[in-house]
């Protein structure tokens, strides 16, 4: 009985063990595609930092039942998307993020900065135009440069679907800076 | 798409590429694992919490049934009271059902008459009355039919009886008026 009991303690130790050194490896690796899809949606340092972590801690309760490395990383890309969209809306303070997110980026001269800022505020503004699936596509995409299959993989989707949604984003996209281009300019 | 959005796109699509190149902390997986205690902690807490939380309700429960069942009126089946029965007061001779384990316990000294044991209380003299009985019984002396139906009667009882004597009452004549009558009833 005590052989029993010692052999199954230790089975429980060693199952504890490899999840553990699981969960740290997808930390290690995974750590800077969280941050960068809470960005993507918050564009706020700390708010990012904040989603993704609370990511992590959720995923840690999960990491028995998504062994899968692939699958563990998708599952936690699509969490923290959910979780980025869910802190975005619940908060109302964009102007706010899209400034402090421009501070980010060193300015090299004033009148590069100016520009910068200018660019970057329309670039948010006609990405948040976007229907929720096709930008999650962009910003996955543009995310590490991934490639369609590799977003595919992320979203577990076809990869049809996702040059689909990446075709009609690039069209959306162009369309919307435009229009926003027209309306900054003829003020 | 046309040419000038292709274009427009891709330097969007770079823009965007250049503004999502950053890293997060160099204390982010620190954070993480602090994060992942303190939850670990909370639940622990909250776990100890709920235990107690669930023991104080049991514990209440049963104060609040015990409560109820000590109220006047209602009996509880297991609570018959034990009677200690006077040292000179016995048990029959030859009662039934009593083997030699229980006679042995119940001699013991400061033995109390247990659960589930028939016994039959029996004064002295009574128990004395029935042990005549008993033997008188036994030698044929004495007839149980006869002793428990009464003896026929075979002649008068000798105590003279007073004849009853019934005197004639007088009877008085009323006079009664018509008006009177009607003033009455109907």
């Amino acid at each position: 009985m005590n052989e029993w009991a010692g052999a199954f303690a230790d089975g429980l130790v060693t199952f504890d063990e490899e999840l553990e050194a699981a969960f740290e490896a997808h930390l290690r690796d995974s750590s800077p595609l969280v941050f960068r899809v809470a960005y993507g949606v918050l564009r706020h340092r700390q708010d990012a930092e904040d989603v993704a972590q609370e990511a992590f801690a959720r995923a840690y309760r999960k990491i028995g039942q998504l062994r899968d490395r692939d699958r563990f990383r998708a599952w936690l890309v699509r969490m923290t998307w959910r979780l980025a969209i869910d802190r975005w809306r619940a908060e109302r303070r964009r102007i706010s993020r899209e400034e402090s997110a421009l501070t980010l980026t060193p300015p090299r001269t004033t009148d590069e900065a100016a520009e910068a800022h200018e660019r970057a505020v329309l670039l948010w503004r006609a990405i948040d135009r976007l229907p929720e699936k096709l930008r999650v596509v962009v910003v996955l995409a543009a995310i590490e440069e991934h490639d369609t299959r590799e977003v595919a993989r992320l979203l577990e989707v076809p990869e049809g679907t996702v040059k689909s949604r990446l075709f009609k984003a690039r069209k959306r996209l162009a369309e919307a800076l435009r229009c926003l281009r027209h309306d900054s300019a003829t003020r | 798409m046309t040419h000038e959005e292709t274009r427009a796109a891709g330097l969007a699509e770079s823009e965007l590429a250049r503004l999502l190149a950053i890293s997060p902390s160099p204390d982010f997986a620190a954070k993480v694992r602090s994060r992942i205690l303190q939850r670990a902690n909370s639940r622990q807490r909250h776990f100890r919490w709920n235990v107690a939380a669930a023991a104080v309700l049991v514990s209440a429960a049963a104060f609040m049934a015990a409560g109820i069942l000590r109220a006047p009126g209602i009996r509880t089946p297991a609570a018959a009271p034990v009677i200690s029965a006077p040292a000179q007061w016995s048990r029959p001779l030859g009662a039934p059902g009593l083997t030699p384990a229980i006679r042995a316990r119940e001699a013991a000294p400061g033995a109390v008459p247990t659960k589930g044991t028939t016994i039959v209380l029996v004064p002295p003299d009574a128990q004395r009355a029935l042990q005549r009985v008993v033997d008188l019984a036994a030698t044929g002396a004495l007839s149980a039919g006869a002793a428990a139906l009464p003896a026929p009667l075979t002649e008068a009882p000798t105590r003279p009886v007073a004849p009853i004597v019934v005197e004639e009452l007088d009877v008085i004549e009323i006079a009664v008026s018509g008006a009177a009558m009607e003033d009455g009833v109907d």
